[in-house]
């Protein structure tokens, strides 16, 4: 009966195909293989965001009126909703910090180049579209804080000429940070990027099937043979050990570090005291913050603005900047991607100071 | 034996912990929606259990994913073992489909 309905599914599904495929898939065993778990760690964390996110849709209002009394509802009568909103907070920090450390590493390595350019750049807009998930998420609970970093937030654009203008009030739905914004950060949150992010991920992973996994500069270097082991049974197996682990650590924090929820926005009141973003944008926070006002009669946030659109831009078209074959070391590309990640930790540490 | 014990000790495992995840999603799903009549608002809501009982519900829940974690990492340890020594000997033919 079983060996029949597996049949009947087989023949329809073409399961075997796929479990065929799996086998024969090769993953490249070396002293960077722990690299290649993180980008199953960040499908695991963005599967975690789905089913928590849909969760605290039951419950979450989406105008000034309803916003912050259905979180409050949520973490003080809704049973365990305290923790599903923690469980939703922490994956999504995990999430992050799980693609930058991918990114980081893929950078370090030298995975980008030919042919994994449009691979790198696919992980590159996921970046974007993760952080504005952040950005977008953090205006929903529609507290004291989240409002004020939302107005900060959306004001930057407003530095760069001529679209910047545009930028925030597409931003905001219209000059400031009302109850529009509200709905409209939920749209994009709830359903423009989960859409968005699914689509470059399915690009993401097409390009990472289609181009294998990339092997450390050295092997390259020597065309050695490197050990491989099938991704089924062998990898999957390595994978899940980690998933586990980290869904412990998660369920852990979540538990013990539930976050707060400030008091009710009034967008009348002034901004509180100590305002700041999310720590994934602190170093652009803090960037911003340490130029002067004015540079040669150019404001200084547009100069600040202008150097961090520069900086991503070099780092979106890294591959096709150093396009060179993928055995050559680029000594350049690794000091100049530690100092960014220097400049980066030290720059939060300071804002957090 | 072994193995039969093994499955045995991972169903006691998990029906603990799909009945904490699953009830809870359950009541999650079916609490209706609670006036709320507090007058003066609150300035920074934390929220930690209320009472003992919530408290040790959570903590034991969590003990129960952390020994999950672990019974189920002993299984897969064993499962790469067993896979890489199949992979060694070459027991699947290289094309097989």
């Amino acid at each position: 009966m079983n060996r029949r309905l597996k049949d009947w599914f087989d023949d329809r599904l073409g399961i075997s195909i796929i479990a065929s495929y799996l086998r024969e898939k090769k993953i490249p065993q070396h002293k960077h293989t722990v690299w290649y778990y993180t980008g199953s760690a960040i499908l695991i964390f963005f599967g975690i965001q789905v089913f928590t996110g849909i969760m605290l849709l039951l419950y979450y209002k989406p105008t000034i009126e309803t916003a912050h009394e259905s979180v409050e509802l949520m973490m003080t009568e809704i049973p365990l909703g305290w923790l599903i909103r923690s469980i939703h907070r922490w994956s999504a920090y995990f999430m992050i910090a799980a693609v930058f450390v991918h990114l980081i590493s893929i950078l370090l390595t030298k995975a980008y180049r030919s042919p994994r350019e449009l691979t790198w750049m696919s992980g590159v807009f996921l970046l974007i579209l993760t952080m504005f998930f952040g950005f977008t998420g953090y205006l929903l609970p529609w507290d004291d804080l989240s409002l004020s970093a939302t107005k900060v937030g959306t004001d930057i654009p407003r530095s760069l000429p001529f679209i910047g203008t545009i930028v925030t009030k597409l931003l905001r739905g219209g000059e400031d940070v009302t109850g529009d914004t509200l709905t409209r950060f939920f749209g994009i949150h709830a359903s423009l990027l989960p859409l968005l992010l699914l689509a470059f991920l399915l690009i993401h992973v097409f390009l990472i099937q289609k181009h294998g996994m990339s092997l450390p500069i050295s092997s390259e270097k020597r065309n050695e043979k490197v050990k491989e082991i099938p991704f089924w049974p062998n990898f999957i197996y390595r994978e899940m050990i980690v998933w586990l682990v980290l869904l412990g650590i998660l369920f852990t924090v979540a538990i013990f570090l539930p976050p707060a929820l400030d008091k009710k926005a009034d967008l009348m009141a002034p901004a509180p005291e100590g305002v700041k973003p999310e720590w994934y944008f602190l170093f652009l926070f803090q960037t911003l913050k340490i130029f002067p006002a004015k540079i040669f009669s150019i404001s200084g946030d547009t100069i600040a603005v202008f150097l961090m659109l520069l900086v991503g831009l070099l780092f979106f078209f890294i591959p096709l900047i150093d396009d060179r074959p993928a055995e050559k070391k680029g000594k350049i590309i690794t000091v100049l991607a530690c100092l960014l990640i220097l400049y980066a930790v030290v720059l939060t540490v300071w804002s957090l100071l | 034996m072994l193995k039969r014990r093994k499955r045995q000790t991972l169903y006691i495992l998990t029906a603990p912990i799909l009945y904490f995840v699953l009830f809870s999603a359950i009541g999650f799903g079916q609490q209706a929606s609670i006036e709320k009549n507090s007058e003066a608002e609150p300035a920074r809501i934390t929220y930690s259990p209320k009472n003992i009982k919530e408290s040790t519900a959570v903590y034991v829940f969590l003990g129960w994913i952390w020994l999950a974690i672990f019974v189920l990492i002993y299984i897969f340890r064993l499962k790469i073992k067993e896979s890489d020594r199949l992979l060694k000997i070459q027991f699947f033919p290289k094309n097989k489909k």
